[in-house]
């Protein structure tokens, strides 16, 4: 079966679960509202989440973007100044293994209820695989080919830009498998522990106010984003890796 | 003076001496192959020749200058065992790559060279839809596209089957007739050596010396089938008994 039937099936078995689901649990609308109820929420108050997404989208994508001009700076300077690595590896350990919940409440209390400590989590969460693949992948560059280019008498540009890089592709495109969709979680998380816009504080919102249809609405909403980024991953790593996809005629 | 010459050339890797006095002159034009026990340091030699090693002794001069500088001025082309293509670019970007590299613009042309290899239908193939066989044509293709006077060939057929191995060992024969170059040839096959070379060069085993250099004077072009024929056969045996004597 395709990748492409195995989504239609599931995006059409999730409302006929939870159908399912609401008529033998029995729970009230208040507690599981039916898909309807939850659809009717989005359409009448779409301007609301429309804002909302929008802000916690800038923040992930904001972050993403960071990180990336970071994780892959930092690779590069990996691959040319071995002794760099060693230097920055005890740093990436120590802020890689710090619960970044803990990060985040410090980063709220010194920076307020601004972009700037969603961003630094969503930077934070994501930097670190792409990070790992990208130095990975420069560095697994096939060293037959680094002995081609050294008899042609290649510069490092050259050698970077037509032998390593093309390396690396695979690994990096892997990494946005995991980091792209963890940049929109780790925004939310970010506004969920103290924010006034974004999907985040939509969700502590209706958590407080039991407005179980709009918490059902902003899933819905999140899911969508999460799963949004993974497609246009997918769609990426196709367009950059299509020559691995043809066959032999 | 033009060609390649080994004075007095020693290497170690540490305590181990794997080249000794190594004393060699290739003449321009000419196809010299090496041959010797496995780890004699054939493929060592090639490498101090490419200008990926240094030797520890002795002077290596390639068309009058170091490696080094016959790399930097690209009269040097190598193709290793193992084709080294880059797996997202397609035939003939690999062979171009070589040309983005060097910029040289007294090239050939890599379309018509990949044609004459036999590859006109593959031009658009990935390296991973090409055969091994095919794989070691483009990659022999990106090493002469630059037109190189020096071909160093690092055992570039060990890893295919025995029949295609034949096959492009005359194939390569025939590129060669019509672009003379200085070869210099590593292999394991003696027949393949005896087919291709002027002359075979045998080394001894660890540290690699000079036991033999034999002439191989049958006429050109050598087809397959040389192989049946009296005197290619005597060649073989002299070149595989002096590589007997080195087991000694």
């Amino acid at each position: 079966m395709s990748e492409k039937k195995a989504y239609i099936i599931m995006f059409i078995t999730i409302p006929l679960v939870w159908i399912v689901a609401k008529e033998i649990s029995g729970f009230p609308d208040f507690l599981l509202p039916p898909p309807g109820m939850v659809g009717e929420i989005l359409w009448d108050e779409y301007e609301l989440f429309l804002e909302h997404t929008w802000i916690t989208l800038f923040e992930a994508l904001s972050g993403y973007l960071i990180a990336n001009i970071l994780a892959i700076s930092l690779a590069i300077s990996f691959l040319y100044i071995p002794w760099f690595e060693s230097l920055a590896l005890p740093w990436t350990v120590v802020i890689k293994n710090i619960p970044f919940v803990t990060i985040a409440s410090i980063l709220i209390i010194t920076m307020g209820d601004t972009p700037a400590p969603k961003i630094i989590i969503v930077v934070l969460v994501t930097f670190f695989p792409i990070l790992a693949n990208v130095t990975k992948g420069l560095q697994s560059t096939d060293q037959v080919l680094l002995d081609r280019m050294k008899t042609l008498h290649a510069n490092h540009w050259q050698v970077f830009c037509k032998v390593r890089w093309p390396s690396a592709i695979p690994y990096y495109i892997a990494a946005h498998e995991i980091a792209f969709t963890g940049s929109i979680i780790a925004a939310i998380i970010a506004e969920w522990l103290f924010a006034r816009k974004g999907l985040g504080f939509l969700i502590v919102q209706a958590m407080t106010q039991y407005r179980a249809d709009r918490l059902y609405a902003v899933t819905l909403v999140a899911s969508i984003l999460a799963v949004g980024a993974y497609i246009l991953v997918k769609v990426l790593e196709r367009s950059l890796s299509r020559w691995q996809d043809q066959t032999l005629t | 003076m033009p060609g390649i010459q080994f004075e007095k050339v020693g290497k170690k890797f540490g305590q181990v001496e794997v080249l000794q006095d190594v004393n060699l002159s290739i003449k321009s034009s000419e196809f010299v192959s090496l041959v010797g026990p496995s780890g004699c340091g054939k493929t060592t030699l090639l490498r101090i020749l490419a200008g990926l090693e240094h030797s520890t002794s002795g002077k290596i001069s390639v068309n009058d200058s170091s490696p080094e500088e016959a790399c930097r001025q690209h009269q040097v082309g190598v193709a290793f065992q193992r084709p080294a293509l880059v797996a997202s670019r397609t035939a003939i970007n690999n062979v171009k790559l070589t040309l983005e590299i060097t910029g040289n613009t007294n090239n050939l042309s890599p379309n018509k060279l990949l044609q004459d290899f036999g590859l006109g239908d593959f031009l658009d193939h990935y390296p991973h839809q090409l055969s091994g066989g095919m794989q070691q044509r483009v990659n022999i293709a990106s090493a002469l596209v630059h037109n190189p006077s020096i071909l160093l060939l690092d055992e570039p057929f060990g890893a295919l089957d025995e029949l295609t191995r034949e096959s492009m060992g005359e194939w390569l024969g025939q590129v060669l007739l019509s672009t003379p170059k200085t070869v210099l040839f590593v292999t394991h096959s003696v027949e393949e050596a005896t087919l291709l070379s002027d002359r075979v060069v045998v080394l001894s085993k660890l540290p690699g010396r000079i036991s033999d250099v034999l002439e191989i004077d049958l006429p050109r072009p050598r087809t397959n089938e040389v192989r049946m024929k009296d005197a290619y056969l005597k060649h073989v045996a002299r070149v595989r008994k002096s590589l007997y004597n080195t087991l000694i």
